[in-house]
C-alpha cells in the first residue's frame, strides 16, 4: 500500500519562509553553525544523518546566501508547525536530506536569493512549492496536477528563459511599427503640404 | 438602475475597504460613457448601470466602487501624477495614440485589492469575464487581451480563464506572451514604491502589444466601441496647470529612466531626452494631435509665467523705518537712559513734583509713517515680438524671446501698468486691447506664426497716431532682420516718428555691441537699441529693462476686481528726442 504524502499548508509555510528571510537578511549565516543546527534537527526528529563525506561534497561549495537559505529550511525542520511533516518526508526517503537542503538551494532554486524572497511574495511561494515538491510532499487543498501546474507557472528561471523569444519578437515588431508610423506620418505631412499649396 | 439601498450598501463596503468614512454616494447615469467614473478633484463617482448589467457584473458593485476609489487614493492618486505619467508615456512609447496608462493604474489597483481584500478578486474576475474575448478581440485590442493574461498570472487563475480564445491567439501571434504576462504579474509589484519605475517597466512590456492600423495608425484603435477595457476612461484628465507642473522631470522620473536603462527595459536611444531639456518635454504635452491645442497653449502659458517669476523675483529689501518723531505713550525712565528723554511736564503732571523727581517718565516716540506714495497708473507697454521662422515655436520649447516678452509684460503689470502686444512674422497677430491680466497676456504670447520677418510699420504708425499725447513705451524683441525691414524709406520715417513720440526700445538678438553697422542703422532712427549677444540672455535683459522702466516687481498681485481704467496723461508740450540708454 502506498504511503500518503505528507501535506503542507502553503500559506503559513510561505509566511514562515518570508519571516525567516526577513530575520536573516543582512546577517552572515555561518556554514558550520547552520550545518550543526541541521544535524541536530535531524537527530531530534530521528532522521538518519547523511555520511560526513557526502555532506562535505554537497555543501562544500555553498556561498553565504545559500547557507542563509539552508538556515530558513532548518528552522522549518526544527519548528513545531512543520517539523513533523518534514521529518516524515525525510524518514520515508533519508537520501532527501541532501536534495532538500544543500542541493535544493544550489540546484533546484538557485535564483531565489534572500533579496528576491523579500521582494516578491511570488518568489516566496515558488520557494515553498519547490521545497514541498523536493520533499515529496503535497499541498493542502490542491491536486497533484494543480500543484505541478502552479509550480511551473511560478518558475522564475523558466519565465526568464521564455522571455528570450519575446525579446526577439519585440525587436522585429517594434522596428516594423516605427517604420510604418514614420511612413504614415510622412504621408500625412505631404498631404497637408499639398492641401496648403492648393 | 440599481436600487438606491443596494448602491449605498456597496458604497459603504467600498469605503470600508480603503478605511474611508464619508464621501458622497455615487450617482447613476445610464448615458455615461464609462462603466464607472471618478472625478478626482471632487471624488464624485458616477456609474452606468446599463453597462454594468451588460457585463453581467451587478454583483461586483463593491469592487467597482473600490476600484474607482483606488484611483483617488493610490494610482494615480492625483492629476499631477497623472500628467507626469502621460508625458512620460508620450516620451517613451515609440507609437503614440494608444495609451497604456489606464491599463497600468487599473492593474495596480486590482491586484492591490485582490491581495488586501481577497473577497473582491472574484468580483473583479466577474467583470473581466463579461468582456468579449474571442479571436476578433485579439486582433482588435491585443493589449487588453494580453492584460487579461496578466491577471490570470497575478491571481494564478487557470490559463485562459479570462482571456479565453483571445489568449490562445495572443500566444500564437506574440512569441513568449505567457512568459511576459508572468513577468508583469510577478515583477511589477516589486518595483514599488516608485510609480514611474513601475510604469516604465509596464510600458516596456506592453508596447509590443499596441494595436496598429497600417493605414490609419494607432489612433484608428481609439474611440468608443473599439476600446475593450471595460474600465477605460474612468477618471478625469489633468488640467493645464497639472501639465505645466510636469514640464520638468521629477527626481523619481529621472530615477525610473536610469533604472530602465540599467535593467535593459529601455535602450538609451529610446530616451529622446537624456538631459531632460525642455524642448522634448514640451513636445510631450497633449497638443494638436491629441485634440487639445488649447490645453497645450494654456499649459505652456502657465509654464512661461512661472519661468518669468524667476527673473522678476527680488529678495525683499531690509525694512527701513522712518525717523522716530511721533510722540506716543509714557514709560518709566531708567538709569542709563538719556536724560534728554525725560518728559518733565508729563512727569510732574502725572506724579507731582516730589514723586516725579524720584521716578521720572519718558515719552516714547514712534517712527514716522513710511513712504507710501500711490503708484503711477499711467505706465503702458506695447510689445512687438518677432516670431518668424528663425524663432522656435514657444509651445514646443521654451523660446527665450517669448519669455523675455512675458517678463516685460509682468514687470509692467505688477507695477500698475497696462500692456498690449503684437506678434509678427510675415503676418501679424495682435492683442491690441490694453490689459492688466498676466494670464491673458501669457496666453496670447503662446501664439506662433513662423515664416519671414516683416515688422508691421503700418500698425506702429496707427498706434503712434491713436495714442496721441499718451504714448506707451514700445519694445520690439527682434534680431538683425529688423534692420532689413528698415531698408524702405517709409519704414524709416515711421520708426523715427515712433521714437520721437515716446520711448521706443529694440532688444536685438545676435548684436554683440552698439558699434555694429546694422545696430547703428537702427539707432540712427532714434530707437534705443539694447544688444543681446545670445538668445539665452533675453529674459535676464528683459528683467533688467523691466526694472529700469517700471521698478521692482513684487509677487503676483491678488485682485478681487478689475482696476479702473487709467486717466489720460496731460498733453506734452513737445516730443523730446529719445536718448540712448
Amino acid at each position: 500500500m502506498k504511503t500518503p504524502k505528507p501535506a503542507f499548508a502553503l500559506a503559513p509555510l510561505s509566511e514562515q519562509i518570508r519571516l525567516s528571510a526577513l530575520d536573516l537578511s543582512g546577517q552572515t549565516s555561518e556554514a558550520a553553525l547552520v550545518g550543526a543546527r541541521l544535524m541536530d534537527g535531524l537527530r531530534d526528529r530521528q532522521v538518519p544523518l547523511p555520511a560526513a563525506e557526502e555532506w562535505r561534497q554537497k555543501s562544500g561549495a555553498l556561498v553565504v546566501d545559500e547557507w542563509a537559505r539552508v538556515e530558513i529550511l532548518v528552522r522549518l525542520l526544527r519548528g513545531a508547525e512543520f517539523g513533523p511533516a518534514v521529518a516524515a518526508s525525510l524518514l520515508a526517503r533519508p537520501e532527501r536530506v541532501l536534495s532538500a537542503f544543500p542541493e535544493f538551494v544550489s540546484q533546484a532554486a538557485p535564483l531565489l536569493t534572500i533579496d528576491l524572497l523579500l521582494k516578491s511574495p511570488f518568489r516566496v511561494e515558488e520557494f515553498a512549492r519547490k521545497w514541498i515538491h523536493g520533499l515529496g510532499g503535497s499541498i493542502e487543498g490542491e491536486t497533484e496536477d494543480e500543484s505541478r501546474e502552479r509550480m511551473e507557472r511560478l518558475d522564475f528561471g523558466g519565465v526568464l528563459k521564455n522571455l528570450k523569444a519575446a525579446e526577439t519578437d519585440r525587436e522585429v515588431r517594434m522596428k516594423k511599427l516605427k517604420e510604418l508610423e514614420a511612413k504614415r506620418l510622412k504621408e500625412e505631412q505631404e498631404a497637408y503640404a499639398r492641401a496648403g499649396r492648393e | 438602475m440599481f436600487d438606491a439601498q443596494v448602491v449605498a450598501d456597496a458604497w459603504k463596503r467600498a469605503l470600508d475597504v480603503w478605511g474611508l468614512v464619508v464621501i458622497a454616494v455615487p450617482l447613476q447615469d445610464p448615458k455615461a460613457d464609462a462603466l464607472a467614473f471618478i472625478e478626482l478633484n471632487t471624488r464624485q463617482v458616477v456609474i452606468n448601470p446599463d453597462r454594468i448589467a451588460a457585463l453581467d457584473s451587478e454583483t461586483s458593485l463593491e469592487a467597482i466602487f473600490a476600484h474607482e476609489l483606488g484611483h483617488h487614493l493610490r494610482y494615480p492618486g492625483s492629476l499631477g501624477v497623472q500628467a507626469r505619467l502621460e508625458m512620460m508615456e508620450r516620451e517613451l512609447l515609440p507609437i503614440r495614440g494608444y495609451s497604456l496608462l489606464n491599463l497600468f493604474t487599473d492593474f495596480l489597483i486590482n491586484t492591490d485589492l485582490a491581495r488586501e481584500k481577497p473577497h473582491l478578486q472574484s468580483q473583479l474576475e466577474k467583470i473581466y469575464r463579461g468582456c468579449k474575448t474571442n479571436a476578433e478581440s485579439a486582433k482588435q485590442d491585443p493589449c487588453f487581451c494580453f492584460y487579461l493574461m496578466c491577471f490570470e498570472e497575478a491571481w494564478l487563475l487557470p490559463k485562459y480563464s479570462l482571456s479565453r480564445e483571445a489568449g490562445h491567439v495572443i500566444e500564437e501571434d506574440f512569441a513568449g506572451a505567457r512568459a511576459e504576462a508572468q513577468l508583469v504579474a510577478q515583477e511589477l509589484p516589486n518595483l514599488a514604491p516608485n510609480l514611474f519605475t513601475q510604469f516604465v517597466f509596464f510600458a516596456s512590456v506592453f508596447s509590443r502589444y499596441q494595436p496598429y492600423d497600417e493605414t490609419k495608425g494607432p489612433n484608428a484603435q481609439q474611440g468608443h466601441g473599439r476600446e475593450l477595457n471595460p474600465t477605460a476612461g474612468d477618471h478625469d484628465a489633468p488640467s493645464a496647470g497639472d501639465y505645466a507642473d510636469a514640464m520638468r522631470r521629477s527626481s523619481q522620473e529621472s530615477e525610473a529612466i536610469r533604472r530602465a536603462i540599467k535593467e535593459g527595459w529601455l535602450r538609451p536611444a529610446q530616451i529622446p531626452d537624456g538631459d531632460a531639456s525642455e524642448r522634448i518635454r514640451a513636445a510631450s504635452l497633449p497638443g494638436v494631435l491629441a485634440g487639445a491645442p488649447k490645453k497645450l497653449a494654456e499649459a505652456m502659458a502657465i509654464h512661461y509665467r512661472r519661468l518669468a517669476e524667476k527673473y522678476l523675483f527680488k529678495p525683499p529689501k531690509e525694512r527701513r523705518g522712518g525717523e522716530p518723531l511721533i510722540p506716543s505713550t509714557l514709560s518709566p525712565w531708567d538709569m542709563g537712559d538719556s536724560p534728554k528723554e525725560i518728559d518733565w511736564i508729563a512727569t510732574i503732571t502725572a506724579s507731582g513734583a516730589d514723586l516725579g523727581l524720584a521716578s521720572p517718565l519718558k515719552r516714547d516716540l514712534l517712527e514716522d509713517e513710511p513712504d507710501d506714495k500711490p503708484r503711477d497708473w499711467t505706465k503702458r507697454l506695447e510689445i512687438y515680438l518677432d516670431v518668424s521662422g528663425s524663432m522656435p515655436d514657444p509651445k514646443a520649447s521654451v523660446n527665450p524671446m517669448t519669455l523675455a516678452a512675458q517678463v516685460l509684460a509682468m514687470s509692467a503689470l505688477r507695477n500698475g501698468g497696462q500692456v498690449r502686444a503684437l506678434i509678427y512674422s510675415t503676418n501679424n497677430l495682435q492683442h491690441w486691447e490694453w490689459t492688466r491680466s498676466e494670464m491673458e497676456m501669457s496666453r496670447f504670447l503662446m501664439n506662433y506664426i513662423g515664416g519671414g520677418t516683416d515688422f508691421p510699420f503700418e500698425v506702429l504708425g496707427h498706434s503712434v497716431r491713436d495714442c496721441g499725447a499718451n504714448q506707451p513705451i514700445r519694445v520690439v524683441l527682434t534680431d538683425a532682420d529688423f534692420h532689413g525691414n528698415l531698408q524702405v524709406a517709409k519704414h524709416v520715417s515711421r520708426a523715427r516718428e515712433a521714437a520721437a513720440a515716446g520711448t521706443f526700445i529694440a532688444l536685438l538678438n545676435g548684436a554683440t555691441g552698439q558699434d555694429l553697422d546694422w545696430v547703428k542703422t537702427i539707432a540712427a532712427t532714434g530707437i534705443r537699441t539694447i544688444p543681446v549677444p545670445d538668445m539665452s540672455g533675453f529674459p535676464q535683459t528683459a528683467a533688467a529693462l523691466g526694472e529700469a522702466l517700471f521698478g521692482n516687481s513684487g509677487p503676483a498681485p491678488r485682485r478681487t476686481a478689475p482696476p479702473s481704467a487709467p486717466k489720460p496723461a496731460p498733453a506734452k508740450p513737445a516730443p523730446k528726442k529719445a536718448k540712448k540708454p
